[in-house]
C-alpha cells in the first residue's frame, strides 16, 4: 500500500485515453546580434536544429518573429554558467514584420 | 556582418523565445497535471497549456514543477505542471475542465462562475457566512484503488481512474 507524498495536495487521476494538446513555453534570452535574416541569442536551454520558434521582441514596437533554429551550441558564459548559443534564421513570409500582435 | 545590430537594439538585448510543443495529457488533479512532452522543460518555466476537449479549446497558464525523462526513451519527458490562477474563470478555463474530468465539477450557474472568478481574483479563500470547506489533504489512497469511470459533460469521452501514487 502506497500513500500520497506530503508534497501532494490533491489526488491524481490517470486518464485512460490521453488527450493531445499543445504547450507554449517562454524563456527569456539575451540577444547577441540581430539582423533581418538571422538572430543570435543566448539561451539557458538547448534547442534542436529545424525547430520552429517564435521570438518576441519587446519595446515600443513589439514584434513576433517566426524563426527556425539553424544551430545550437553550448558555451560557457562569462559568469561560468552553461548557456546555449542559438542561431535563429528569420523565416520570410511567416507573418514577420513590424506589425503588432495582440496576445 | 556590417548590418548586424548589436544587443541593445531590439528590446535592449532581451527577448522572449517561445516554444510551441505538442503534449499529451496523462494525469490530472485539481491543482495541476502530468503531461508527456518531447523536450526537457526547465523547472520553474512558465507557459500556456492548451487542450481541446469536446470541441472546446481550454487554455490556462501553467508553471513547470518538475520534468524527468522517461526511462528508455531519451526524447520523451514527463512534466508535472501547476495550473496558475492568472486568468478569469470561464468555460475555456483549463481549471474547470480538469475538475470536470475528475468529476468534482457540477455545471454551475453563470452567477456562480462569476462569484468564483471574483473570489479568485480578490484572493478570498472562502465566502463568509457559508459553510467552511475543509482544505486538508485527502486521506491516503491505495495504489490499486480504481475510481468510478465517469462520462464527461463537455469533455471528450476520456475516462479516468485513480492514479497509482508515486
Amino acid at each position: 500500500m502506497r500513500t500520497m507524498t506530503n508534497r501532494r495536495r490533491h489526488a491524481r487521476y490517470q486518464l485512460t485515453e490521453p488527450i493531445d494538446g499543445s504547450m507554449r513555453v517562454r524563456e527569456e534570452v539575451a540577444i547577441e546580434s540581430w539582423d533581418d535574416r538571422q538572430v543570435v541569442v543566448l539561451s539557458s536551454t538547448p534547442s534542436r536544429p529545424e525547430d520552429m520558434l517564435t521570438l518576441e521582441l519587446p519595446g515600443v514596437d513589439p514584434r513576433h518573429v517566426v524563426v527556425k533554429v539553424a544551430q545550437s551550441k553550448p558555451i560557457v558564459a562569462p559568469d561560468g554558467s552553461l548557456r546555449h548559443r542559438l542561431l535563429l534564421a528569420v523565416q520570410p513570409g511567416a507573418g514577420n514584420g513590424n506589425e503588432r500582435r495582440a496576445r | 556582418m556590417s548590418d548586424t545590430q548589436q544587443a541593445g537594439q531590439p528590446g535592449d538585448g532581451i527577448a522572449m523565445l517561445v516554444w510551441t510543443l505538442p503534449v499529451r495529457l496523462l494525469e490530472v488533479s485539481r491543482s495541476g497535471c502530468l503531461v508527456e512532452v518531447a523536450r526537457h522543460l526547465e523547472t520553474g518555466a512558465s507557459g500556456q497549456l492548451q487542450l481541446e476537449m469536446g470541441g472546446v479549446r481550454h487554455v490556462d497558464d501553467v508553471r513547470v514543477c518538475r520534468c524527468r525523462m522517461r526511462e528508455g526513451a531519451s526524447r520523451v519527458h514527463y512534466a508535472g505542471v501547476e495550473l496558475l490562477r492568472t486568468r478569469r474563470l470561464s468555460r475555456h478555463s483549463l481549471r474547470l475542465a480538469m475538475r470536470r474530468i475528475i468529476g468534482e465539477w457540477r455545471e454551475p450557474s453563470a452567477e456562480a462562475v462569476d462569484e468564483s472568478a471574483r473570489r479568485e481574483s480578490s484572493g478570498e479563500r472562502e465566502t463568509p457566512g457559508k459553510k467552511r470547506v475543509c482544505r486538508a489533504p485527502p486521506p491516503p489512497v491505495t495504489a490499486d484503488t480504481s475510481g468510478s469511470v465517469r462520462s464527461l459533460g463537455v469533455c471528450a469521452p476520456a475516462t479516468v481512474q485513480r492514479s497509482s501514487i508515486r
